[in-house]
């Protein structure tokens, strides 16, 4: 026997709208509140929001500035950077091919040594390997580079190979000897003076950034430091890296 | 005091409310609480969403108390707040026309004996389970007493919907009571 819509809903009517089921004092305790104008319920979601908001802000004060100085000022930078510059330095190279050598080894090994104070001989060897390989020219950032890299350059055309300081004195063989993949071994000796002179240049801390990454550098004997900083010409010391072990920042390029 | 409390008709308490009066609040709430959580379940999942429900129209009930002209029942009128407050709720926090698949096409039919047996816990606890559009169309129709003209008015589908939804609804309590009933008789399948 089937039954029909009129009584089936009539099975459920008759059961259920006479229902009633004591709500708990929690109830009557909410509408209290709600109705004295309290809405801790709804604060919740929208305050949770505007955190979220804030600290979406703030990440992004912390990481966009740090991208503008590190084109700004390349040579205060990272290896990468340094990197970088060798290679644009590279094709100044092919243009002057008398001169531009000896430049490049300062504007090479004074960066490494003046901001990587704990950078190691192979490490300065290998960017001497890059120099070599990377021949790719970057024509747009040549200015931009030699502009950097003005100072010494001057230095070297007016006296050009006996009236430098130790720094070309020590790196001249190495020039030579570098024009001959073959001798790479024979690097080494040289580049370990400049590593002394470089050393002693790298005690003139200049800015906060050196002088907060010498003390981090005293307490965090890593590689990659806890945090590194670094000076910018426009925006004061800002944050290049930061390592916390299983998460990693290093600000290149 | 419960002597006292007796003494007012809801008549005094709902003047009294007007003037914003929260002990007169509480008195009326806790007339009519325990019948409008009744109402409430139909229209929710669980006791939990019940009383949030509960909650939303009981507070608009005291801010538009103003309204209230006593043409009509009292309760009546805090009734249909409370099913607007729960169609509120739905808007909020379900998708309103979710729908599910039927596989069987064919009316189930139940046997009106062993229905009745039912007992209202049981109908409560299946008129749950069904999706939101469902089980709004449903409670409204079949035990509102609302025309689909109405229903479709106030939930924002055309009648033609409306009608469809409550065959639907039908169909699956049906199957439903069927199974409920195998269970309890220990009816192979």
């Amino acid at each position: 026997m089937d039954m029909q819509d009129k009584d089936f809903d009539k099975l459920f009517s008759s059961k259920l709208d006479g229902l009633e089921i004591e709500p708990s004092a929690k109830v009557w305790k909410d509408i209290n509140e709600e109705l004295s104008g309290n809405k801790p319920k709804k604060l919740i979601p929208f305050l949770s929001i505007a955190a979220s908001i804030i600290l979406l802000i703030a990440a992004g004060a912390l990481f966009i500035p740090k991208k503008q100085a590190a084109i700004k000022s390349p040579v205060k930078d990272n290896v990468a950077l340094v990197k970088k510059s060798v290679v644009d330095i590279s094709s100044t190279l092919k243009v002057k091919p008398e001169t531009a050598p000896k430049t490049i080894m300062i504007a090479t090994v004074k960066p490494i040594h003046a901001i990587h104070s704990t950078k190691t001989i192979v490490s300065v060897k290998k960017e001497k390997k890059d120099l070599k390989a990377e021949s790719t020219p970057v024509p747009a950032n040549t200015t931009q580079v030699l502009a950097v890299v003005e100072p010494p350059k001057n230095e070297i055309k007016q006296t050009p190979v006996i009236d430098n300081t130790n720094t070309v004195a020590a790196i001249e063989p190495d020039v030579q000897q570098s024009e001959q993949p073959a001798e790479a071994a024979a690097i080494v000796p040289p580049v370990e003076k400049t590593i002394e002179v470089a050393h002693v240049k790298k005690h003139k801390i200049r800015g906060v950034a050196d002088l907060l990454n010498v003390a981090i550098a005293a307490v965090d004997k890593r590689k990659d430091k806890i945090i590194v900083f670094a000076d910018s010409d426009g925006d004061g010391t800002v944050v290049t890296g930061v390592n916390l072990g299983i998460f990693k920042i290093k600000k290149e390029n | 005091m419960m002597f006292l409390e007796h003494k007012y008709t809801i008549y005094d308490l709902v003047n009294k409310c007007k003037s914003r009066d929260r002990k007169a609040q509480e008195l009326l709430y806790k007339q009519f609480a325990a019948k409008m959580l009744g109402v409430c379940m139909r229209y929710a999942t669980d006791r939990m969403e019940a009383e949030d429900m509960l909650q939303n129209g009981f507070v608009k009930v005291f801010q538009k108390i103003e309204d209230y002209r006593g043409d009509g029942a009292f309760e009546g009128w805090v009734r249909r707040i409370m099913v607007h407050s729960s169609i509120e709720y739905y808007r909020k926090h379900h998708k309103m026309m979710q729908v599910v698949e039927i596989d069987n096409i064919n009316e189930p039919s139940v046997d009106p004996v062993a229905a009745s047996n039912l007992d209202a816990k049981d109908l409560l606890a299946l008129i749950q389970q069904l999706a939101p559009g469902y089980k709004l169309v449903f409670n409204l129709y079949a035990i509102e007493g609302y025309s689909h003209k109405e229903i479709g008015e106030i939930i924002g589908i055309t009648e033609g919907a409306s009608k469809s939804q409550l065959s639907r609804a039908r169909t699956i309590l049906k199957e439903q009571i069927l199974k409920m009933e195998a269970k309890r008789y220990g009816y192979a399948g």
